[in-house]
Protein backbone atom coordinates (compact mmCIF):
# COMPACT_ATOMS: atom_id res chain seq x y z
CA UNK A 1 0.00 0.00 0.00
CA UNK A 2 2.28 2.50 -1.33
CA UNK A 3 -0.42 5.51 -1.63
CA UNK A 4 -2.99 5.98 0.50
CA UNK A 5 -5.87 4.22 -0.35
CA UNK A 6 -8.31 5.64 -2.65
CA UNK A 7 -11.85 5.03 -1.26
CA UNK A 8 -13.88 2.52 -4.01
CA UNK A 9 -17.39 1.59 -2.68
CA UNK A 10 -18.55 -1.07 -4.20
CA UNK A 11 -22.41 -0.73 -5.48
CA UNK A 12 -24.65 -3.99 -4.85
CA UNK A 13 -27.54 -4.97 -5.80
CA UNK A 14 -30.51 -4.51 -4.62
CA UNK A 15 -33.47 -7.25 -4.06
CA UNK A 16 -34.18 -6.49 -0.16
CA UNK A 17 -37.60 -6.24 0.61
CA UNK A 18 -38.65 -3.64 2.57
CA UNK A 19 -38.93 -4.16 6.30
CA UNK A 20 -42.74 -3.61 6.43
CA UNK A 21 -43.67 -5.94 4.17
CA UNK A 22 -42.45 -8.66 6.28
CA UNK A 23 -43.57 -9.87 9.86
CA UNK A 24 -41.50 -9.83 13.21
CA UNK A 25 -40.20 -13.73 12.93
CA UNK A 26 -38.44 -13.33 9.75
CA UNK A 27 -36.55 -10.34 10.95
CA UNK A 28 -35.47 -12.23 13.82
CA UNK A 29 -35.02 -15.11 11.21
CA UNK A 30 -32.56 -12.89 8.83
CA UNK A 31 -31.26 -11.39 12.22
CA UNK A 32 -29.30 -14.55 13.40
CA UNK A 33 -27.42 -14.33 9.97
CA UNK A 34 -27.25 -10.55 9.41
CA UNK A 35 -27.19 -9.70 13.25
CA UNK A 36 -27.76 -5.68 12.27
CA UNK A 37 -31.30 -6.50 10.88
CA UNK A 38 -32.16 -6.53 14.30
CA UNK A 39 -32.70 -3.13 14.48
CA UNK A 40 -35.65 -3.58 12.19
CA UNK A 41 -37.42 -4.82 15.06
CA UNK A 42 -36.47 -1.83 17.78
CA UNK A 43 -38.00 0.58 14.92
CA UNK A 44 -41.11 -1.04 14.66
CA UNK A 45 -41.97 -1.71 18.23
CA UNK A 46 -39.90 1.02 20.91
CA UNK A 47 -42.06 3.75 20.39
CA UNK A 48 -45.34 1.68 21.65
CA UNK A 49 -42.82 0.07 24.44
CA UNK A 50 -41.39 2.91 25.21
CA UNK A 51 -44.95 4.31 26.08
CA UNK A 52 -45.92 1.54 28.16
CA UNK A 53 -42.91 1.52 30.20
CA UNK A 54 -43.66 5.83 30.83
CA UNK A 55 -47.04 4.86 32.41
CA UNK A 56 -45.57 2.19 34.48
CA UNK A 57 -42.59 3.77 35.36
CA UNK A 58 -42.84 7.01 34.17
CA UNK A 59 -40.40 9.12 32.00
CA UNK A 60 -37.12 9.13 33.79
CA UNK A 61 -35.77 5.58 33.48
CA UNK A 62 -37.63 4.65 30.11
CA UNK A 63 -35.26 4.69 27.71
CA UNK A 64 -33.17 2.86 29.66
CA UNK A 65 -35.66 -0.02 30.26
CA UNK A 66 -36.40 0.04 26.39
CA UNK A 67 -32.63 -0.29 25.70
CA UNK A 68 -31.87 -2.90 27.89
CA UNK A 69 -35.13 -5.05 26.79
CA UNK A 70 -33.97 -4.77 23.13
CA UNK A 71 -30.47 -5.40 24.40
CA UNK A 72 -32.00 -8.74 26.25
CA UNK A 73 -33.64 -9.37 23.21
CA UNK A 74 -31.08 -9.20 20.72
CA UNK A 75 -29.24 -12.02 22.59
CA UNK A 76 -31.89 -14.45 23.04
CA UNK A 77 -33.07 -13.83 19.47
CA UNK A 78 -32.01 -17.60 18.86
CA UNK A 79 -34.72 -19.23 21.32
CA UNK A 80 -37.41 -17.14 19.49
CA UNK A 81 -40.12 -19.30 18.06
CA UNK A 82 -40.12 -18.18 14.49
CA UNK A 83 -43.75 -20.13 14.23
CA UNK A 84 -45.08 -16.60 16.09
CA UNK A 85 -45.58 -13.46 13.27
CA UNK A 86 -45.43 -10.90 15.99
CA UNK A 87 -42.58 -10.41 18.58
CA UNK A 88 -44.56 -7.66 20.46
CA UNK A 89 -45.93 -10.36 23.20
CA UNK A 90 -42.03 -11.61 23.55
CA UNK A 91 -40.61 -8.26 23.58
CA UNK A 92 -43.77 -7.13 26.59
CA UNK A 93 -42.64 -10.39 28.21
CA UNK A 94 -38.87 -9.43 28.38
CA UNK A 95 -39.85 -5.60 29.12
CA UNK A 96 -42.15 -7.21 31.84
CA UNK A 97 -38.87 -8.39 33.52
CA UNK A 98 -36.98 -5.76 33.19
CA UNK A 99 -39.96 -3.73 34.47
CA UNK A 100 -39.62 -6.01 37.65
CA UNK A 101 -36.28 -4.81 38.71
CA UNK A 102 -38.04 -1.33 39.24
CA UNK A 103 -40.79 -2.41 41.01
CA UNK A 104 -40.49 -0.60 44.23
CA UNK A 105 -40.08 2.81 42.29
CA UNK A 106 -43.32 1.87 40.31
CA UNK A 107 -45.22 0.55 43.92
CA UNK A 108 -43.89 4.41 45.11
CA UNK A 109 -45.45 6.64 42.19
CA UNK A 110 -48.60 4.81 42.47
CA UNK A 111 -48.73 5.42 46.02
CA UNK A 112 -47.99 9.01 45.85
CA UNK A 113 -50.71 9.59 43.18
CA UNK A 114 -52.97 7.69 45.78
CA UNK A 115 -51.85 9.72 48.48
CA UNK A 116 -51.43 13.43 46.90
CA UNK A 117 -53.96 12.64 43.82
CA UNK A 118 -51.50 14.55 41.66
CA UNK A 119 -49.20 12.38 39.03
CA UNK A 120 -46.21 13.48 37.84
CA UNK A 121 -46.16 11.10 35.16
CA UNK A 122 -49.46 12.15 33.26
CA UNK A 123 -48.40 15.66 34.10
CA UNK A 124 -44.90 15.62 32.54
CA UNK A 125 -47.63 14.88 29.55
CA UNK A 126 -50.26 17.22 29.91
CA UNK A 127 -50.35 19.75 32.26
CA UNK A 128 -54.14 20.50 31.77
CA UNK A 129 -54.35 17.97 33.80
CA UNK A 130 -53.65 18.82 36.85
CA UNK A 131 -57.31 19.84 38.00
CA UNK A 132 -58.76 16.81 36.19
CA UNK A 133 -56.46 14.64 38.04
CA UNK A 134 -56.76 16.09 41.72
CA UNK A 135 -60.26 16.24 41.31
CA UNK A 136 -60.88 12.74 40.58
CA UNK A 137 -60.80 10.39 43.59
CA UNK A 138 -61.42 7.67 41.35
CA UNK A 139 -57.34 7.88 40.02
CA UNK A 140 -56.29 8.07 44.17
CA UNK A 141 -58.10 4.49 44.34
CA UNK A 142 -57.06 3.07 41.39
CA UNK A 143 -53.35 4.14 42.11
CA UNK A 144 -53.91 3.18 45.44
CA UNK A 145 -54.95 -0.78 44.23
CA UNK A 146 -52.25 -1.01 41.68
CA UNK A 147 -49.79 -0.20 44.47
CA UNK A 148 -51.55 -2.97 46.19
CA UNK A 149 -51.92 -5.90 43.53
CA UNK A 150 -49.02 -8.32 43.58
CA UNK A 151 -46.60 -8.60 40.67
CA UNK A 152 -48.25 -11.06 39.28
CA UNK A 153 -51.17 -9.58 39.06
CA UNK A 154 -50.33 -6.47 38.41
CA UNK A 155 -47.97 -7.36 35.47
CA UNK A 156 -51.19 -9.11 34.29
CA UNK A 157 -53.75 -6.45 34.59
CA UNK A 158 -51.57 -3.84 32.90
CA UNK A 159 -50.30 -5.93 29.72
CA UNK A 160 -54.07 -5.94 29.01
CA UNK A 161 -55.16 -2.52 30.02
CA UNK A 162 -52.17 -0.82 28.81
CA UNK A 163 -50.26 -2.69 26.18
CA UNK A 164 -53.49 -4.19 24.29
CA UNK A 165 -52.57 -7.59 24.64
CA UNK A 166 -55.25 -10.59 24.58
CA UNK A 167 -55.06 -12.80 27.44
CA UNK A 168 -53.56 -15.06 24.71
CA UNK A 169 -50.83 -12.68 24.39
CA UNK A 170 -50.09 -12.20 27.55
CA UNK A 171 -50.04 -15.40 28.34
CA UNK A 172 -47.17 -16.32 25.87
CA UNK A 173 -45.39 -12.64 26.72
CA UNK A 174 -45.22 -13.99 30.47
CA UNK A 175 -44.82 -17.75 30.14
CA UNK A 176 -47.86 -19.06 31.70
CA UNK A 177 -51.15 -20.72 31.28
CA UNK A 178 -53.73 -18.62 29.97
CA UNK A 179 -55.69 -20.13 32.79
CA UNK A 180 -52.93 -18.53 35.03
CA UNK A 181 -54.22 -15.11 33.13
CA UNK A 182 -57.46 -15.67 33.70
CA UNK A 183 -57.20 -15.88 37.43
CA UNK A 184 -54.92 -13.07 38.36
CA UNK A 185 -57.06 -11.02 35.93
CA UNK A 186 -60.27 -11.58 38.61
CA UNK A 187 -58.15 -11.10 41.27
CA UNK A 188 -56.66 -7.68 40.35
CA UNK A 189 -60.26 -7.03 39.00
CA UNK A 190 -61.73 -7.75 42.01
CA UNK A 191 -58.90 -5.71 44.20
CA UNK A 192 -59.53 -2.93 42.12
CA UNK A 193 -63.92 -2.93 42.39
CA UNK A 194 -62.66 -3.21 45.99
CA UNK A 195 -60.89 0.01 46.00
CA UNK A 196 -63.50 1.82 44.14
CA UNK A 197 -65.75 0.85 47.13
CA UNK A 198 -67.93 -1.95 45.06
CA UNK A 199 -69.53 0.61 42.79
CA UNK A 200 -68.39 2.53 39.51
CA UNK A 201 -68.01 5.72 41.27
CA UNK A 202 -68.43 7.09 37.22
CA UNK A 203 -71.92 6.06 37.12
CA UNK A 204 -72.93 7.51 40.39
CA UNK A 205 -70.95 10.75 39.41
CA UNK A 206 -73.49 10.45 36.31
CA UNK A 207 -76.41 9.67 38.29
CA UNK A 208 -75.86 12.46 41.13
CA UNK A 209 -73.76 15.67 39.13
CA UNK B 1 -66.99 2.05 32.07
CA UNK B 2 -65.98 -1.57 33.80
CA UNK B 3 -62.51 -1.81 35.66
CA UNK B 4 -60.57 -2.55 33.26
CA UNK B 5 -61.27 0.42 31.47
CA UNK B 6 -60.76 2.88 34.67
CA UNK B 7 -57.49 1.05 34.56
CA UNK B 8 -57.10 2.08 31.07
CA UNK B 9 -57.98 5.48 31.61
CA UNK B 10 -55.06 6.17 34.10
CA UNK B 11 -51.97 8.10 32.81
CA UNK B 12 -53.96 7.51 28.91
CA UNK B 13 -52.84 11.08 28.62
CA UNK B 14 -49.03 10.21 28.08
CA UNK B 15 -48.42 9.91 24.48
CA UNK B 16 -46.51 8.06 21.90
CA UNK B 17 -42.98 8.20 22.03
CA UNK B 18 -41.10 10.36 19.50
CA UNK B 19 -38.78 8.54 17.45
CA UNK B 20 -35.70 11.20 19.00
CA UNK B 21 -36.45 9.94 22.40
CA UNK B 22 -35.48 6.64 21.59
CA UNK B 23 -32.16 7.25 19.64
CA UNK B 24 -29.69 6.81 22.42
CA UNK B 25 -31.93 3.28 23.10
CA UNK B 26 -31.26 2.76 19.85
CA UNK B 27 -27.83 3.22 19.60
CA UNK B 28 -27.24 1.08 22.69
CA UNK B 29 -28.67 -1.53 21.19
CA UNK B 30 -26.00 -0.96 18.02
CA UNK B 31 -23.58 -1.01 20.42
CA UNK B 32 -24.26 -4.10 21.56
CA UNK B 33 -24.78 -5.83 18.56
CA UNK B 34 -21.49 -5.07 17.90
CA UNK B 35 -19.70 -6.21 20.36
CA UNK B 36 -19.57 -9.57 22.30
CA UNK B 37 -22.86 -10.87 24.45
CA UNK B 38 -22.01 -10.90 28.05
CA UNK B 39 -22.97 -14.60 28.04
CA UNK B 40 -20.19 -15.18 25.58
CA UNK B 41 -17.69 -13.35 27.44
CA UNK B 42 -14.38 -15.39 28.69
CA UNK B 43 -16.19 -16.14 32.60
CA UNK B 44 -14.10 -13.73 35.33
CA UNK B 45 -11.22 -15.89 37.07
CA UNK B 46 -12.48 -17.28 40.45
CA UNK B 47 -10.40 -17.55 43.27
CA UNK B 48 -10.05 -20.88 42.79
CA UNK B 49 -8.67 -20.58 39.28
CA UNK B 50 -6.54 -18.26 40.82
CA UNK B 51 -4.86 -20.91 43.53
CA UNK B 52 -4.52 -23.18 40.88
CA UNK B 53 -2.72 -20.68 38.47
CA UNK B 54 -0.51 -19.93 41.53
CA UNK B 55 0.35 -23.14 42.24
CA UNK B 56 1.43 -23.69 38.68
CA UNK B 57 3.61 -20.58 38.66
CA UNK B 58 5.50 -22.24 41.42
CA UNK B 59 5.85 -24.91 40.38
CA UNK B 60 7.27 -23.31 36.80
CA UNK B 61 10.82 -22.08 37.81
CA UNK B 62 12.96 -20.31 40.23
CA UNK B 63 12.18 -20.33 43.95
CA UNK B 64 12.76 -16.52 44.28
CA UNK B 65 11.30 -15.53 41.21
CA UNK B 66 8.01 -17.43 41.69
CA UNK B 67 7.62 -16.49 44.91
CA UNK B 68 7.21 -13.05 43.92
CA UNK B 69 5.59 -13.67 40.68
CA UNK B 70 2.96 -16.23 43.27
CA UNK B 71 2.22 -12.83 45.61
CA UNK B 72 1.83 -10.64 42.43
CA UNK B 73 -0.81 -13.06 40.60
CA UNK B 74 -2.85 -13.28 44.11
CA UNK B 75 -2.67 -9.84 44.57
CA UNK B 76 -4.16 -8.50 41.66
CA UNK B 77 -6.41 -11.65 40.74
CA UNK B 78 -8.08 -10.88 44.38
CA UNK B 79 -8.65 -7.60 43.35
CA UNK B 80 -10.80 -8.68 41.15
CA UNK B 81 -9.75 -6.03 38.47
CA UNK B 82 -9.33 -8.05 35.94
CA UNK B 83 -8.91 -7.01 32.31
CA UNK B 84 -11.80 -8.51 29.97
CA UNK B 85 -9.80 -11.01 28.26
CA UNK B 86 -10.64 -11.73 24.62
CA UNK B 87 -7.63 -14.41 24.23
CA UNK B 88 -8.19 -17.73 24.18
CA UNK B 89 -4.96 -18.67 25.38
CA UNK B 90 -3.32 -16.77 28.29
CA UNK B 91 -1.92 -13.40 26.90
CA UNK B 92 1.56 -14.54 28.69
CA UNK B 93 2.04 -17.24 26.22
CA UNK B 94 4.18 -15.46 23.15
CA UNK B 95 2.59 -15.63 19.63
CA UNK B 96 5.02 -18.29 18.41
CA UNK B 97 4.28 -17.62 14.63
CA UNK B 98 2.03 -16.20 11.79
CA UNK B 99 0.22 -18.93 11.45
CA UNK B 100 0.07 -19.70 15.37
CA UNK B 101 -1.71 -16.03 15.76
CA UNK B 102 -4.11 -16.64 13.06
CA UNK B 103 -4.99 -19.80 15.31
CA UNK B 104 -6.08 -17.72 18.08
CA UNK B 105 -7.81 -15.17 16.63
CA UNK B 106 -9.91 -17.68 14.93
CA UNK B 107 -10.99 -19.27 18.09
CA UNK B 108 -10.97 -16.22 20.02
CA UNK B 109 -13.58 -14.93 17.26
CA UNK B 110 -15.44 -18.48 16.92
CA UNK B 111 -18.45 -17.97 18.94
CA UNK B 112 -19.01 -14.00 17.90
CA UNK B 113 -21.49 -13.17 15.09
CA UNK B 114 -19.90 -10.61 12.64
CA UNK B 115 -21.86 -7.55 12.41
CA UNK B 116 -22.29 -5.01 9.11
CA UNK B 117 -23.93 -1.82 9.04
CA UNK B 118 -27.24 -1.98 7.84
CA UNK B 119 -28.09 -1.11 4.08
CA UNK B 120 -29.04 2.82 5.28
CA UNK B 121 -26.18 2.81 7.52
CA UNK B 122 -22.82 3.58 7.73
CA UNK B 123 -19.40 2.24 8.63
CA UNK B 124 -17.52 4.49 9.96
CA UNK B 125 -13.46 4.56 10.26
CA UNK B 126 -11.11 6.54 11.01
CA UNK B 127 -7.13 6.16 10.04
CA UNK B 128 -3.93 8.02 10.07
CA UNK B 129 -1.60 8.24 7.19
CA UNK B 130 1.94 8.96 7.28
CA UNK B 131 3.30 10.27 3.93
CA UNK B 132 6.86 10.60 3.09
CA UNK B 133 8.31 14.18 1.91
CA UNK B 134 9.50 13.29 -1.89
CA UNK B 135 12.50 10.80 -2.33
CA UNK B 136 16.05 12.51 -2.22
CA UNK B 137 14.98 15.71 -1.13
CA UNK B 138 14.89 17.32 2.08
CA UNK B 139 10.94 17.78 2.41
CA UNK B 140 9.54 16.63 6.09
CA UNK B 141 6.20 13.93 5.63
CA UNK B 142 2.64 14.49 6.33
CA UNK B 143 0.62 12.87 8.80
CA UNK B 144 -3.30 13.24 7.55
CA UNK B 145 -6.32 11.86 9.29
CA UNK B 146 -8.92 10.19 7.56
CA UNK B 147 -12.27 9.64 8.33
CA UNK B 148 -14.85 8.04 6.10
CA UNK B 149 -18.49 6.93 6.39
CA UNK B 150 -19.28 4.12 3.65
CA UNK B 151 -22.85 3.60 3.43
CA UNK B 152 -23.92 -0.53 4.16
CA UNK B 153 -25.17 -0.65 0.25
CA UNK B 154 -21.99 0.25 -0.64
CA UNK B 155 -23.59 3.16 -2.89
CA UNK B 156 -22.64 6.49 -1.02
CA UNK B 157 -19.74 7.90 1.25
CA UNK B 158 -18.57 10.44 2.55
CA UNK B 159 -14.98 11.73 3.99
CA UNK B 160 -13.35 14.39 5.98
CA UNK B 161 -10.05 14.67 5.41
CA UNK B 162 -7.41 16.77 7.84
CA UNK B 163 -3.97 17.34 8.03
CA UNK B 164 -1.76 17.40 11.40
CA UNK B 165 -0.52 20.70 9.63
CA UNK B 166 -3.70 22.25 9.58
CA UNK B 167 -5.82 24.67 11.77
CA UNK B 168 -7.30 23.39 15.16
CA UNK B 169 -11.21 22.21 14.58
CA UNK B 170 -12.06 19.12 12.34
CA UNK B 171 -13.63 20.70 8.95
CA UNK B 172 -16.72 19.93 7.97
CA UNK B 173 -17.88 16.72 6.48
CA UNK B 174 -16.85 16.05 2.84
CA UNK B 175 -19.53 15.70 0.31
CA UNK B 176 -21.32 12.43 0.08
CA UNK B 177 -20.14 10.85 -2.87
CA UNK B 178 -22.65 8.75 -4.63
CA UNK B 179 -21.97 5.58 -6.30
CA UNK B 180 -21.25 3.52 -8.34
CA UNK B 181 -17.69 4.63 -8.58
CA UNK B 182 -14.66 3.38 -10.28
CA UNK B 183 -12.95 0.48 -9.20
CA UNK B 184 -9.47 0.71 -11.09
CA UNK B 185 -7.47 -1.92 -8.79
CA UNK B 186 -9.66 -4.40 -7.93
CA UNK B 187 -9.28 -4.36 -4.47
CA UNK B 188 -12.93 -3.69 -2.85
CA UNK B 189 -13.80 -3.36 0.74
CA UNK B 190 -17.17 -1.96 0.76
CA UNK B 191 -19.40 -3.37 3.87
CA UNK B 192 -21.70 -5.54 1.57
CA UNK B 193 -18.82 -7.22 -0.12
CA UNK B 194 -17.56 -7.95 3.13
CA UNK B 195 -19.99 -9.50 4.48
CA UNK B 196 -20.54 -11.83 1.14
CA UNK B 197 -16.73 -13.18 1.54
CA UNK B 198 -16.76 -16.56 3.29
CA UNK B 199 -15.58 -17.18 6.18
CA UNK B 200 -13.68 -20.71 5.11
CA UNK B 201 -10.17 -19.19 4.55
CA UNK B 202 -9.77 -21.82 1.69
CA UNK B 203 -12.66 -20.01 0.14
CA UNK B 204 -11.93 -17.29 0.90
CA UNK B 205 -8.49 -17.22 -0.58
CA UNK B 206 -10.31 -18.97 -3.61
CA UNK B 207 -12.69 -15.48 -3.56
CA UNK B 208 -9.67 -12.91 -2.98
CA UNK B 209 -7.65 -14.19 -5.89
CA UNK B 210 -10.62 -14.14 -8.41
CA UNK B 211 -11.42 -10.72 -7.22
CA UNK B 212 -7.62 -10.00 -7.91
CA UNK B 213 -7.27 -11.16 -11.19
CA UNK B 214 -6.71 -7.63 -12.99
CA UNK B 215 -3.71 -7.33 -10.97
CA UNK B 216 -1.20 -10.03 -13.55
CA UNK B 217 1.92 -7.92 -13.13
CA UNK B 218 2.17 -8.79 -9.51
CA UNK B 219 2.88 -12.52 -7.49
CA UNK B 220 -0.20 -14.17 -6.65
CA UNK B 221 1.23 -13.56 -2.70
CA UNK B 222 1.92 -10.50 -3.13
CA UNK B 223 -1.49 -9.16 -4.66
CA UNK B 224 -3.38 -11.29 -1.71
CA UNK B 225 -1.39 -9.87 0.94
CA UNK B 226 -1.94 -6.26 -0.13
CA UNK B 227 -5.98 -7.11 -0.90
CA UNK B 228 -5.91 -8.18 2.71
CA UNK B 229 -4.01 -5.16 3.99
CA UNK B 230 -6.25 -3.00 2.17
CA UNK B 231 -9.57 -4.92 3.25
CA UNK B 232 -8.09 -4.87 7.01
CA UNK B 233 -7.36 -0.93 6.96
CA UNK B 234 -10.50 0.44 4.50
CA UNK B 235 -12.98 -2.41 5.09
CA UNK B 236 -12.25 -2.31 8.93
CA UNK B 237 -13.69 -6.35 8.68
CA UNK B 238 -15.41 -7.37 12.00
CA UNK B 239 -13.52 -10.23 13.77
CA UNK B 240 -14.04 -13.65 11.98
CA UNK B 241 -14.09 -12.44 9.26
CA UNK B 242 -10.92 -10.44 10.01
CA UNK B 243 -9.12 -13.78 11.84
CA UNK B 244 -10.48 -15.71 8.37
CA UNK B 245 -7.96 -12.74 6.49
CA UNK B 246 -5.37 -13.09 9.30
CA UNK B 247 -5.43 -17.33 8.03
CA UNK B 248 -5.25 -16.49 4.59
CA UNK B 249 -2.04 -14.67 4.70
CA UNK B 250 -0.20 -16.65 7.46
CA UNK B 251 -0.01 -19.31 4.13
CA UNK B 252 1.25 -17.55 1.69
CA UNK B 253 5.10 -18.12 0.92
CA UNK B 254 7.58 -15.98 2.29
CA UNK B 255 5.15 -14.23 5.17
CA UNK B 256 7.09 -13.84 8.56
CA UNK B 257 6.07 -12.72 12.22
CA UNK B 258 7.94 -9.46 13.72
CA UNK B 259 7.38 -9.29 17.18
CA UNK B 260 7.78 -5.74 19.48
CA UNK B 261 6.84 -3.73 16.84
CA UNK B 262 5.13 -0.28 17.19
CA UNK B 263 2.20 1.19 14.99
CA UNK B 264 1.75 5.00 13.81
CA UNK B 265 -0.36 5.46 17.33
CA UNK B 266 2.79 4.35 18.99
CA UNK B 267 0.72 1.18 20.22
CA UNK B 268 3.15 -2.20 20.52
CA UNK B 269 2.11 -4.91 18.15
CA UNK B 270 2.90 -7.99 16.13
CA UNK B 271 3.83 -7.38 12.46
CA UNK B 272 3.36 -10.02 10.07
CA UNK B 273 5.36 -8.85 6.84
CA UNK B 274 5.96 -10.00 3.16
CA UNK B 275 9.42 -8.78 1.32
CA UNK B 276 9.09 -7.38 -1.88
CA UNK B 277 11.83 -8.04 -4.17
CA UNK B 278 11.82 -3.74 -4.80
CA UNK B 279 13.60 -3.88 -1.39
CA UNK B 280 10.59 -2.83 0.74
CA UNK B 281 8.67 -4.96 3.89
CA UNK B 282 5.21 -4.34 3.97
CA UNK B 283 4.09 -5.43 7.30
CA UNK B 284 0.34 -5.98 8.89
CA UNK B 285 0.23 -4.83 12.60
CA UNK B 286 -2.01 -6.69 14.82
CA UNK B 287 -2.24 -6.66 18.66
CA UNK B 288 -1.22 -9.83 19.90
CA UNK B 289 -3.62 -10.06 22.95
CA UNK B 290 -7.36 -9.17 21.36
CA UNK B 291 -6.02 -9.65 17.82
CA UNK B 292 -7.36 -6.19 16.44
CA UNK B 293 -5.97 -5.20 13.22
CA UNK B 294 -3.78 -1.34 14.68
CA UNK B 295 -2.79 -0.75 11.54
CA UNK B 296 0.74 -1.36 8.43
CA UNK B 297 3.30 0.26 7.82
CA UNK B 298 6.24 0.08 4.78
CA UNK B 299 9.74 -0.30 5.51
CA UNK B 300 13.05 -0.13 3.54
CA UNK B 301 14.93 -3.46 3.40
CA UNK B 302 18.21 -1.15 2.27
CA UNK B 303 19.48 -3.05 -0.37
CA UNK B 304 16.59 -3.03 -3.08
CA UNK B 305 16.19 -0.76 -5.99
CA UNK B 306 13.19 1.25 -4.90
CA UNK B 307 15.04 2.17 -1.75
CA UNK B 308 18.66 3.30 -2.86
CA UNK B 309 17.96 5.99 -0.91
CA UNK B 310 16.67 5.01 2.39
CA UNK B 311 18.86 3.35 5.07
CA UNK B 312 17.58 0.05 6.06
CA UNK B 313 14.59 -0.66 8.80
CA UNK B 314 13.41 3.39 7.51
CA UNK B 315 9.46 3.92 8.00
CA UNK B 316 8.98 4.39 4.13
CA UNK B 317 4.78 4.86 4.83
CA UNK B 318 2.61 4.03 7.98
CA UNK B 319 -1.22 3.86 8.93
CA UNK B 320 -3.01 3.04 11.57
CA UNK B 321 -6.64 2.84 12.15
CA UNK B 322 -8.07 4.86 15.07
CA UNK B 323 -11.41 3.86 15.40
CA UNK B 324 -14.45 1.89 13.85
CA UNK B 325 -18.09 1.42 14.47
CA UNK B 326 -21.46 1.63 12.68
CA UNK B 327 -23.49 4.97 12.99
CA UNK B 328 -27.24 6.14 11.26
CA UNK B 329 -25.66 8.95 9.79
CA UNK B 330 -22.76 10.27 7.62
CA UNK B 331 -21.00 12.74 9.73
CA UNK B 332 -22.14 10.94 12.98
CA UNK B 333 -19.43 8.89 15.77
CA UNK B 334 -19.85 5.95 17.23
Amino acid sequence: MADPPTPVPTPTSGGVLRADQRDDSSIIATSLRAPERFAELFDRHAAELHRYVVRRLGPEPAEDVVAETFTRAFEKRHHYDLSRGEALPWLYGILTNVIGSHRRAEVRGYRALARTGEDPVAVAFDEQVVARVSASATRKRIADALARLGRGERDVLLLIAWGDLTYEETAQALGVPIGTVRSRLSRARRKVAKALGGVNPIDVREETP
Amino acid sequence: MNDVDLVRDLRSEVRQSDPDTLYAARGRLLAAMTSPSPARRPRRMTRRMTRRMTLRLAGAGAVGLTLALGITVVQSFDGADIPAATASAPAWVPVAGVEHLAERATAASARTTDTYPRADQWLYTKSRIYVPGKEGTQEAGETQTHERWQRGDGAKMAIRHTSADADKGAPPVGPVTAGPVENSTGQRWAPAYLSSLPLDPAALKERLRQNGADRPDLPAARTLFQQVQQILQDGAPPPRLRAALYTVVSELEGVGLEENVRDLADREGVGIYLDSPDGTRHEIIVDPETYAYLGGRRLALGDGERTSQAAGGEVMAAWVQEARGIVDRAGDLP
